[in-house]
């Protein structure tokens, strides 16, 4: 393990907390409080998502740890801020917060490190950034995808049961396939 | 890099400014996603309400009445003689902070004016400016503002962001009903021709045709028979409702949902199949075709309007008394304003199991039994047959539909019938069950799908305690006796965890129930496979 990998992971808990402290800074002030404070996860889905995620994501990220792990993080965290009030911008920028959370965490002791394992870190949260983008315009397409989804069904169920629609399968030809998983 | 510039770098501040809550600015086209199309002119023209127009809340003018302050002032001030609950809310109020944060749009959103206690201070800092004297002379130091154009969007914005779901109210030490102010402040809304469609349009329908869609008596029939039709192919069974059959012993109401969209058919196959294997002497209404009262999210007098019909149409056809299908609102709306409005029904008689001789004393003045107490009360004499390991390839949890749970009490009885007809069933965390049930995020006309987005945000705390016993015991399917609910929670499951199903009670019930004459069943009500080849040994 390098030098600067040594001295975040001893400071750990303090650099799992301040870069939640910058996530839940996005919330309107008057929320934060309550957000931070409300430790119980089903009395507090959001907050305690955002802290428990990033816990897990600095974990990942300085032990190593494989994409997909790191993924299924990023994921809990970004499928909440892709509905909210926030720009594509706003939604992922907690993902850059990471350097400033491990400037201000590392600070003196960080002194003496090279360059190259700041680079090193940089880059490894570069790539996280890039899967945050994809999972984040995963889960817009979601969203959109639901929506056609249920006006498809709305409309596809009045047709058949009015008997306006004839598939396959009552014609006599090979079976249907029916729209969607599970509708027909 | 010098130790000072890395300082001086990372010293960003991208903390949100902070706004005073009383001067808001809505941006409607910044915020697609979180609210509803406004009213369609021809159904506001169809129930004669005010002010039918075409427009959209994207536009700079909304169109509103010269006189609109007016209008809204003497509205609130006959609603403040009229409703002294409504007079009571708005005065007794302390801030004391515990609905805050018990709102699922709250805490989906960290939006401060998803906080009961904001949204409805929106409505009573213009109470405390127009009809208190504190207000009159220190205005905003008491907490009072006049009502601006800016200030009626935001209720356009909030009061169409809250789905009346009353979980707030379970932690008021008053007991304010926040979502009474909500009502109210729709009802004040209305008055100036601001709402949405997907309220109104559905109040039109079920005015005119008799249900939210629209579905005319011969496409009633017809949806019912493609029903059967389905049910005789799994089962082998042909069940024979009736429609508008005069001198029935009971009128069965259901909400349209179970009649024509999935997964709620699956639902109302269930009902079929239970009545069907007693012989019930009941008979479905093709004009009291909803159970839903979409008139309870628009006015007093619309959800008076709507009730009436289904009592109409009980006395029209003679009926002993009505059982009424898994829906939800509906419930609240028989249990606290029926009696009042159209009641007492004392043209029907008390309610009388015809099975089992149980009389259903609570609903004595209502004349109007819940089917899961019906079936509970089944399933407690023994008059069922029931095979549970037919639902062996669910693990069940149940959600606790808002209305149901909390405006009638019903926490017991799906439990005990869930508990019948499946061998896994688990139970959500406590703080999200029973009382303290999360919305579905879609009730009181919310769960269009322009308005996703706050549905979705809404839903996260319901869809958190799912995926938690998802990954906890593995389970499946999420059951509830609601037809928004099965509607708005399959959507939610889709996005936050598309594991899971969704499904009404009693089609787990259709799914267990042993019938004589019935063939072997090797899938479930929906055609799935039934878990291990079960069925050869059955029936």
């Amino acid at each position: 393990m390098n030098g600067l990998l040594n001295v975040l992971q001893e400071k750990r808990k303090a650099l799992e907390e301040r870069w939640a402290e910058l996530v839940l800074a996005s919330y309107p002030q008057q929320s934060v409080p309550f957000l931070r404070q409300e430790r119980d996860r089903f009395a507090n889905p959001l907050g305690s998502t955002i802290r428990n995620e990033i816990a897990a994501l600095v974990e990942g990220l300085l032990a190593g740890a494989d994409a997909d792990v790191l993924a299924t993080h990023l994921d809990a965290i970004i499928r909440v801020r892709a509905v909210q009030d926030f720009t594509p911008a706003e939604a992922l920028r907690f993902v850059f917060q990471f350097k400033q959370a491990v400037a201000e965490i590392a600070g003196d002791d960080a002194a003496g490190v090279p360059a190259g394992e700041f680079l090193a870190l940089h880059a490894r949260l570069d790539e996280l950034a890039l899967q945050a983008f994809g999972i984040y315009v995963g889960c817009r397409e979601r969203v959109f995808e639901i929506r056609a989804r249920e006006a498809t069904a709305r409309t596809y169920s009045l047709l058949k049961q009015a008997g306006l629609l004839v598939d396959a399968d009552e014609a006599g030809g090979p079976p249907a396939c029916p729209p969607a998983e599970g509708r027909s | 890099m010098p130790e000072k510039k890395r300082d001086e770098l990372v010293q960003i501040d991208y903390t949100p400014p902070q706004r005073d809550w009383m001067d808001p600015a809505i941006d409607f086209a910044a915020r697609k996603g979180t609210w509803s199309y406004p009213a369609a002119a021809k159904n506001l023209r169809y129930l004669g309400l005010p002010n039918p127009r075409d427009w959209s809340p994207t536009d700079a003018d909304w169109q509103l009445p010269e006189n609109w302050q007016q209008i809204i002032h003497d509205g609130l001030a006959e609603r403040l003689t009229k409703f002294r609950s409504l007079k009571l809310f708005l005065d007794v109020c302390v801030r004391c902070g515990a609905c805050a944060d018990k709102c699922h749009f709250y805490l989906g959103s960290g939006d401060p004016k998803n906080m009961p206690v904001l949204r409805a201070e929106l409505l009573r800092s213009v109470y405390r400016n127009d009809f208190t004297t504190a207000g009159k002379i220190l205005g905003r130091v008491a907490g009072a503002r006049p009502l601006t154009p800016a200030i009626l969007k935001e209720w356009y914005y909030y009061f169409y962001q809250c789905t009346e779901c009353r979980r707030c109210s379970v932690f008021c030490p008053y007991g304010i009903d926040t979502a009474e102010i909500t009502m109210l402040a729709r009802e004040l809304l209305n008055l100036v021709g601001l709402n949405i469609n997907w309220v109104i349009e559905p109040v039109a329908n079920c005015d005119r045709t008799g249900n939210h869609l629209g579905i005319q008596p011969h496409t009633f029939k017809d949806n019912i028979e493609f029903l059967v039709d389905e049910l005789e192919e799994v089962t082998g069974i042909r069940v024979d409702p009736s429609i508008d059959r005069k001198g029935a012993e009971l009128l069965f109401v259901v909400p349209s949902a179970d009649y024509f969209a999935e997964p709620g058919i699956y639902t109302f196959m269930g009902y079929l199949l239970l009545l069907h294997s007693l012989g019930v002497d009941y008979t479905l209404s093709a004009y009291a075709s909803e159970g839903g009262n979409f008139g309870l999210f628009t006015s007093n007098e619309m959800m008076k309007r709507l009730n009436y019909k289904i009592y109409h149409e009980a006395r029209r056809l003679g009926v002993k008394w009505i059982l009424g299908g898994e829906c939800g609102h509906m419930w609240r709306v028989i249990n606290q304003y029926m009696d009042t409005m159209n009641g007492p029904a004392d043209f029907l008689e008390a309610p009388v199991s015809p099975i089992t001789g149980t009389a259903f004393t609570n609903a004595a003045s209502t004349k109007m039994v819940h089917i899961c107490e019906f079936t509970a009360d089944l399933i407690k004499h023994g008059k069922l047959k029931l095979d549970p390991s037919r639902n062996d390839h669910l693990r069940v949890t149940f959600h606790d539909s808002c209305n149901p749970a909390r405006a009638m009490g019903i926490l017991e009885e799906p439990r005990y019938i869930l508990k019948s007809v499946v061998n896994n069933f688990f139970e959500m965390p406590e703080n999200t069950i029973r009382e303290q049930t999360f919305c579905c995020g879609g009730g009181a006309g919310l769960g269009n799908d322009e308005n996703m987005e706050m549905r979705l945000r809404g839903g996260l705390p319901r869809a958190n305690a799912v995926r938690f016993v998802h990954e906890k015991h593995g389970v499946n399917l999420l059951a509830c006796i609601c037809a928004i609910d099965r509607a708005v929670l399959s959507t939610l499951m889709e996005y936050w965890v598309p594991e899971v199903g969704v499904s009404g009670v009693h089609e787990l019930v259709g799914n267990a129930l042993v019938i004589e004459g019935e063939k072997s069943r090797t899938t479930d009500l929906r055609g799935k496979p039934l878990a291990g080849g079960k069925g050869d040994a059955d029936a």
